[in-house]
């Protein structure tokens, strides 16, 4: 009844329909994408995670888009490179399948790197490092911050034109001293005189501030926020030095912000740590299921004052809704 | 002229099939696709439906969540302020009672004055340094519309001064109270700040399927509750809230950010905020490419099994018509006795009975025709024998007279008794064919006739072998081509002829050979030999024409036996004979006689 021919197109449709069938019954040739949980260390270069709390809410949400397990560690010593690099080969042996670096040296990031001591996806936060074995960055131009942060001070500024940066060489970090590099670049062009204040061990700057007892207005620049949080701490028990204090310098945590709503603080450079936090999450699981692909972020920084805190737009990006 | 030749060379089984698989296709596929449009309806009409459903229950949840806060509200002014004197009695002990009873979803409730002083605070709060609530939007929208509870959407709470390093993200009810203080009684507000989060745990648990999401908006469009609405706000995504802000309760069906979704909405009481669910289109069941697959499969399977039916319905009806054809064929190849095929539908049971009936007319009209072939053939077969002229019989008997009267006595007993013979011969029972012996006896007594008639003006000599002598011959076949040879040859030679006839076997034939060394003859005396008219005047001649013995020939034992004739003028003439060679006896067999 069927011909030679009409046998074999019975039987290649018949195994059509056979694979058909296994295709739309079975996993043997489409598999459902098997919701696998990524394992990621974070690793900070600070031993405090008090500058990580948005960026730690944005990590959060993305690992729970992205069926993420994200593991938050910070350093037993601020900036310990030793330490960092010690984590990140720690980490890797765990089980870490990608790892999230701010990195306390960038130097020994790019050694180890190109040593091959990484072996997973790694995406750097806050450095604009490129090259083998990145996967990511999520920048913060800090020293385009600082030009904007001296714009603003340099517009504020009276007959004095002097400006106090305090700064602790011992514990700068590369984006402080980017951010410290483009502001003093912007300032001392509009011939603002930049005076270096230098961290008295342990007390701080306490005494400096203190010592200011000269008239007329006082501009400072802090480097970090948290030397910006201390001299406001300092400024707080001094109202009558407040006064004529103008501070000036970046971050978004918490003291930072209240000391700003408070008036300790006059000009703030923020950015959407938040975003950081969830892009540097989605690059490193973008990483790890389309095999290394690399992709880079630049985030934008905005100059806030106290009037700023309640704009909507600057309320959610400052205080992240959990 | 492509498509003609095509449908001229495929048979009507193929046909048949491809006609009712193509039909049959056509109306699975629309089949398929209006199964797959209507189950895609009624799945979207299920998922709207049960949307709604979770919407309505959330809707009830987040309403008689706030009503819980109303209630609060409504205790906290009708139970402490109303009918307190602030300036004798304190209440923050009973509005702390009431705030630890709901602490777990509320943050601050607070008491101000028209003039925003802050009259209580639980928990114990102060106003910012500098801030005057009296600027805040919802103190003046509380005091313009009294009568109505005032929600804000989510925010920060900023009025109170914050030692604390942490903020809250919280939505503010106001009501505009009544407040006594001493005998003067005047307006306040009643502040509650209802924590965010706990409104946001009604709604983070709610799961919409697969990739589904559900989100809250005020009615002006502004984001209270969604699970990305971090991201949002800060710009990373999009939603489509000023739509879902027009929508009506009900089901919806959009595009946003290049796909389609099914949302639907549902009003929340009081306030009028809108809960909004949101279905991925590429999120249901259908839309999955193992779902599409299946559908694929399914049809393909239909598909196959359509075409094993059509396969078998075209071989039904087509087997009887392949076996008709065969019977066809056959009789077109002459086979008329072949029994046709009648079975299958009644049809072709009456197409084969019409065919066989045809073969047997066709048989019977074929047998009349070669009977009635054969009598026309032995009639004119007779009559070209009967066609003997009677002047020979009288020019014969003329010189038989002759002989008589001059005493010639001997001669004429001789040519009496060849006319005899040749007569008898010549009458041979009616048969057409005779031995090659009587035939060479029949065409002797002839030429001893007319050696007699022209006074010995010619010899002739006759050599046939005894292997020849039982063989076939045509009767009368010699005579008129000796008759010629003696006419043509012989009459006007001056001087005397020679006549010679040979018979011999050569394989399966016969040949004779009649040669003379007369005068010869023209092309245009052969042609004229060849020709119907009579060669020898009909006074003269026998009257039987050498065409005439050609075509009984050839009318007897078929197209590849006749004569042929070489002649040269003044050379003579050579006519041959081309018979089969066929025992008489044989042959009579076979005629019947």
């Amino acid at each position: 009844m069927i011909g030679k021919r009409g046998k074999a197109t019975l039987l290649l449709y018949m195994i059509f329909l056979a694979v058909l069938f296994l295709m739309c019954s079975t996993d043997l040739i489409i598999r459902e994408p098997e919701k696998e949980i990524y394992q990621i260390a974070v690793i900070i270069e600070d031993s405090r995670d008090d500058n990580y709390g948005s960026f730690r809410k944005g990590m959060d949400q993305a690992a729970l888009e992205l069926n993420a397990d994200v593991r938050f560690f910070t350093l037993y010593e601020k900036l310990d490179a030793d330490q960092q690099m010690e984590l990140i080969g720690r980490e890797q042996q765990d089980g870490a399948d990608a790892l999230i670096v701010v990195p306390a040296d960038e130097d020994r990031v790019v050694d180890a790197l190109a040593g091959h001591q990484v072996t997973v996806p790694m995406v750097l936060l806050g450095s604009g490092l490129t090259g083998e074995g990145v996967t990511g960055t999520v920048v913060v131009d800090y020293g385009k911050m600082g030009e904007l942060l001296g714009q603003k001070m340099a517009e504020h500024m009276d007959e004095h034109r002097t400006v106090l940066v305090f700064s602790d060489p011992s514990a700068q970090s590369g984006a402080s001293r980017r951010f410290l590099e483009g502001a003093r670049t912007v300032m001392e062009e509009e011939g603002i005189l930049c005076r270096l204040v230098v961290r008295d061990g342990e007390q701080g700057f306490k005494p400096f501030t203190e010592s200011l007892d000269a008239e007329g207005q006082v501009l400072i620049l802090a480097e970090s926020p948290e030397i910006l949080a201390e001299t406001a701490g300092i400024l707080a028990e001094l109202p009558d030095l407040s006064r004529r204090v103008s501070l000036y310098g970046r971050g978004s945590t918490l003291p930072v912000l209240n000391y700003l709503d408070r008036g300790l603080i006059r000009g703030l450079c923020v950015t959407d740590e938040f975003s950081i936090g969830y892009f540097s999450v989605g690059m490193a699981v973008e990483a790890l299921e389309t095999a290394g692909t690399r992709s880079s972020a630049v985030m934008d920084s905005w100059y806030i004052e106290k009037d700023d805190l309640r704009d909507p737009a600057y309320e959610k990006m400052l205080f992240p809704i959990e | 002229m492509g498509k003609d030749s095509f449908w001229k060379k495929t048979s009507i089984r193929y046909t048949i099939f491809i006609y009712f698989t193509v039909s049959a296709l056509v109306a699975l596929l629309l089949s398929g696709v209006a199964l797959y449009v209507q189950m895609s309806r009624q799945l979207t009409a299920a998922v709207q439906e049960e949307n709604q459903a979770v919407l309505g229950q959330v809707s009830r949840s987040v309403d008689s969540y706030l009503r819980t806060i109303m209630k609060l509200s409504d205790s906290l002014y009708y139970g402490v302020i109303k009918n307190a004197d602030l300036s004798r009695e304190a209440i923050n002990s009973r509005i702390t009672l009431l705030y630890d009873n709901n602490k777990d979803s509320i943050a601050n409730i607070a008491l101000l004055s028209k003039d925003g002083e802050l009259l209580e605070a639980v928990p114990a709060a102060r106003l910012k340094t500098g801030l005057d609530v009296r600027e805040e939007e919802w103190f003046g929208n509380t005091l313009e519309r009294t009568d109505n509870l005032h929600f804000t959407i989510p925010h920060v709470q900023y009025i109170f001064d914050n030692s604390e390093n942490q903020y809250r993200w919280v939505i503010t009810l106001t009501r505009a109270v009544e407040i006594t203080q001493g005998t003067s009684t005047d307006q306040g507000i009643l502040l509650i700040d209802i924590r965010y989060s706990s409104l946001q745990q009604i709604l983070e648990n709610i799961t919409l399927g697969n990739q589904g999401y559900l989100y809250m908006i005020s009615s002006s469009g502004q984001l209270i509750c969604h699970p990305r609405m971090q991201l949002i706000e800060t710009g990373q995504m999009t939603e489509n809230v000023m739509a879902a802000a027009g929508y009506r309760d009900g089901s919806y069906r959009e595009e946003f950010g290049g796909e389609m979704r099914e949302v639907s909405v549902k009003s929340v009481g009081y306030t009028g905020w809108k809960l909004v669910s949101v279905t991925p289109e590429k999120g249901l069941p259908l839309g999955t490419l193992k779902m599409r697959l299946f559908v694929v499969f399914v049809v393909a399977s239909f598909l196959l099994v359509l075409v094993l039916i059509n396969a078998f319905i075209s071989s039904r009806i087509t087997n009887p018509i392949q076996e008709l054809e065969k019977s066809v064929n056959a009789i077109e190849e002459g086979e008329l006795d072949t029994e046709v095929y009648t079975g299958g539908s009644y049809e072709i049971q009456h197409l084969g009975r019409s065919i066989g009936d045809m073969a047997k007319r066709i048989k019977a009209l074929m047998e009349d025709i070669v009977t009635e072939h054969e009598s026309k053939r032995k009639s004119e077969f007779d009559t070209l024998q009967s066609q003997i002229n009677p002047h020979f019989l009288y020019n014969t008997l003329d010189i038989i007279v002759w002989m008589i009267e001059n005493e010639q006595k001997q001669e004429a007993v001789k040519v009496v008794t060849a006319l005899a013979r040749f007569f008898r011969i010549s009458l041979s029972r009616g048969r057409s064919i005779i031995p090659v012996k009587d035939e060479l006896e029949h065409v002797r007594n002839y030429l001893m006739i007319q050696q007699m008639r022209f006074k010995n003006k010619f010899t002739y000599v006759i050599r046939a072998g005894e292997d020849v002598m039982e063989l076939a011959s045509l009767k009368l076949m010699l005579q008129p081509l000796v008759e010629n040879a003696i006419y043509h040859g012989m009459e006007f030679m001056d001087g005397d002829g020679e006549i010679m006839i040979r018979v011999y076997r050569e394989g399966e034939e016969l040949w004779f050979q009649i040669s003379d060394n007369g005068l010869g003859m023209t092309q245009e005396q052969l042609d004229g030999l060849l020709s119907d008219r009579p060669h020898v005047s009909s006074r003269r001649g026998s009257g039987i024409g050498v065409k005439n013995v050609n075509e009984r020939i050839r009318l007897y034992f078929g197209e590849h036996y006749g004569l042929s004739i070489q002649s040269e003028p003044d050379e003579g003439t050579v006519i041959t004979i081309r018979l089969p060679a066929q025992q008489y006896t044989e042959t009579m067999e076979k005629e019947g006689t």
